[in-house]
């Protein structure tokens, strides 16, 4: 790539202290140490009751690059956003920037609610540096793009949130930025004005503009930018083509996640009726497998439930179901009668699932024996122990990270044709 | 956007390089920065100050009339205890309604000026912690804000000076340098005391008791003390000294000490320079606690 290098950061950290007082002894420190000059030592040292917010982390941005910044709550995203925009110093490092940074962290933030929308232009014109004049040449522009009508004659307090995002949204991106840092502003205002501000970003790019983006709402990362980085815990964890920080993304958050025990809600009915009906059966480990091991989306898995039973039960069912990793949704299950049924003694049930519907990721498996003759189960695994894991693999794709970002873990198998010819 | 440690390379392309070095470590690059963030204050404080005015009186049916209205009633009310005879003080000097209503209101000044540094950006948290604005220019609005009240102040004053004492002629004109040393003082004070303001909740309060304490010694509603421990409490306390002065020109008495205003003054812009710096290096580290 020949095009400049218009961001330049290098191995920038910064601590935070927890807790109340500890913030404030360490602002007394740092501000001594602005005073010290003559302190030479370095800050790498943590000091009680610190923590990296950030740690480490480092990359460069060329003309037309756009970063995303993926990250669980608390990861330093923020932080991160706002060392570049120089709100925060770092605590080692430094920081390079070519032109004019334009920062977008809260929408609509200084906006004074007594003044109007067009008075609020100006004045938040005047946060970023603006003279009057200044403003007066974007105010056409601002009013245009923000799409607010008559409204920008209004005060500002009787604004929607959506209103407000807009004009927000127009006045920072009208200050002739050359960097935008963008903190998931866009997920105040419709799905237009969203809209509208990812294109306006993508124009942003083609002019040669820079963008930083945070997000939670990972379709707007993927959308936005063709790069991400993954912190965790403040460091950099992965670097790389968005696609595959998205699924390294998702693939840390459910692994990092204990099962809990506990059922949710939804299995309370069904652990009541098994309640005091011990009937001598148990189940046994309950394994899930693939043709190759690991169970993969979309190819055939096999269920296989060992039990015990003191008496054979003729008819009976095997109940599964799938749930969230969470424990808290369950996300699509299958009843079916068990050929012969239970009979007594040690022995397994079998169950096959031609096509496994569950897009790549962590899923929690429960199981039910039923006797079909007393109507009720028998035997019970994973509602109120352990329940049975279920990690299933999968390609790393658009769409399965799509299914991902809109929380769809059930891809239905669907033949698709055209309109001329009948589906197959 | 402003950019301390901003300088621009041969392309014209404005390059801002950042790190974790104390800013005071490269005083050239502090006093461009200082320079450049002066201009940018000098430009935006007065539109700053106009549009809190305006959003001030924007809701109240009397409005600016409001200004005015402070002053007025504290003039007023000293006319009615002139008038009726309540306090009756015999000293030499200018009469006592006279004395009084000149000292409140410089009295006035200072306060404003002293609070209005942490007011301004405890009015302006959720911006400033979110834009990075010239803090200066959030704080010189206040400052816009306390001088433009002042004024309104003074006129009042020189519209009651002929009804409660003599107009002093042009002698008052001499009022101008202890006035300024004043509000600087304040603004110097308010200035130092942002960082721990921020940090502390106790500066507020401090404040607070500490103004009113420091109201009741400093001679504002009382005649300067005469005895030995009075005059070199009066002779220490800048506010007193630098009051004084200027009371003494508006209404034409002779001030106590005299030769002790420059001296101050000089301090109060020493204190001032002192606290704009220690604003500076702080503001980053009170960013993320803000």
């Amino acid at each position: 790539m020949s095009a400049r290098v218009v961001l330049e950061v290098d191995g920038i950290s910064k601590k935070f202290a927890r807790g109340f007082f500890g913030a404030r002894r360490s602002a007394l420190r740092d501000i001594w140490r602005e005073i010290a000059v003559w302190n030479t030592s370095p800050r790498d040292r943590l000091h009680a009751a610190e923590f990296w917010a950030l740690h480490e982390v480092s990359f460069a941005l060329r003309e037309g690059d756009a970063l995303g910044i993926i990250g669980a709550n608390g990861a330093g995203k923020s932080t991160l956003l706002k060392v570049l925009s120089r709100l925060l110093k770092p605590d080692t490092g430094s920081v390079r920037i070519s032109g004019r940074v334009g920062t977008l962290i809260e929408l609509g933030a200084g906006f004074n609610p007594v003044l109007s929308g067009r008075e609020n232009v100006f004045a938040q014109g005047a946060l970023y540096g603006f003279g009057v004049r200044q403003m007066a040449q974007r105010l056409e522009a601002i009013v245009d793009f923000a799409d607010i009508g008559e409204g920008i004659d209004k005060p500002v307090q009787h604004y929607s949130s959506g209103m407000r995002a807009r004009l927000g949204f127009a006045v920072a991106v009208h200050v002739d930025p050359q960097l935008l840092l963008v903190d998931e502003v866009l997920a105040v205002g419709d799905l237009a004005f969203q809209n509208k501000c990812m294109r306006h970003m993508r124009e942003f790019r083609e002019r040669g503009g820079t963008l930083v983006f945070v997000g939670h709402a990972g379709h707007q990362v993927q959308a936005a930018c063709d790069r991400a980085i993954v912190l965790e815990r403040g460091e950099c964890r992965f670097d790389g083509d968005v696609v595959d920080a998205l699924d390294y993304y998702f693939r840390q958050q459910q692994s990092g996640d204990a099962i809990p025990v506990t059922a949710g809600g939804s299995g309370a009915a069904l652990l009541q009726m098994a309640a005091g009906n011990a009937q001598g059966v148990t189940m046994g480990d309950v394994v899930v497998r693939g043709a190759a091991g690991a169970p993969s989306s979309g190819a055939p898995a096999d269920i296989i439930a060992p039990y015990t039973a003191e008496r054979a039960h003729p008819r009976a069912l095997l109940f599964c179901a799938f749930y969230s990793i969470d424990g808290q949704r369950a996300l699509a299950g299958a009843a079916l009668e068990i050929p012969g049924g239970l009979v007594a003694g040690a022995a397994s049930v079998h169950a096959r699932l031609p096509r496994l519907p569950f897009n790549e990721g962590s899923y929690q498996l429960r199981l039910a024996l039923i006797d079909m003759e007393l109507g009720y189960p028998v035997a019970l695994k994973g509602w109120m122990d352990q329940s049975v894991r279920v990690t299933v693999d999968g390609d790393a794709s658009v769409v399965s990270n799509f299914g991902r970002i809109i929380d769809m873990p059930v891809m239905l198998p669907v033949e698709i044709g055209r309109d001329d010819a009948e589906p197959r | 956007m402003t950019a301390p440690s901003t300088r621009r390379e041969s392309a014209g392309e404005e390059v801002s390089v950042f790190d974790a070095s104390p800013a005071l470590r490269h005083p050239r690059q502090f006093l461009a920065d200082v320079r450049r963030d002066l201009r940018v204050t000098m430009d935006l404080a007065p539109q700053m100050a106009r549009r809190q005015i305006v959003a001030r009186y924007r809701r109240s049916v009397l409005g600016y009339l409001w200004l005015l209205l402070v002053p007025v009633s504290t003039a007023a009310a000293w006319l009615f205890v002139r008038a009726s005879g309540a306090l009756q003080m015999t000293s030499s000097g200018a009469p006592y309604p006279l004395y009084i209503v000149a000292g409140l209101f410089l009295w006035q000044g200072f306060l404003r000026a002293l609070n209005a540094p942490l007011q301004q950006v405890n009015a302006s948290r959720a911006v400033i912690s979110k834009i990075r604005s010239p803090w200066e220019a959030v704080i010189a609005a206040g400052w816009v804000e306390t001088v433009f009240e002042f004024a309104i102040f003074v006129l009042v004053l020189l519209l009651a000076i002929p009804l409660l004492g003599e107009w002093p002629g042009l002698g008052m004109l001499s009022a101008v340098v202890p006035i300024v040393a004043l509000l600087l003082l304040g603004a110097a004070l308010g200035l130092l005391l942002v960082p721990l303001g921020l940090l502390f909740d106790d500066i507020p309060r401090a404040v607070v008791v500490g103004s009113t304490f420091l109201f009741f010694v400093t001679p504002i509603v009382y005649r300067p003390p005469s005895s030995a421990l009075g005059t070199v409490t009066f002779r220490l306390n800048p506010v007193a000294v630098l009051l004084d002065a200027a009371r003494s020109a508006l209404v034409g008495d002779a001030p106590v000490a005299p030769a002790l205003v420059l001296p101050w003054a000089l301090v109060a812009l020493l204190a001032f320079v002192v606290g704009w710096v220690a604003m500076r290096v702080a503001v980053p580290h009170l960013v993320a606690r803000l």
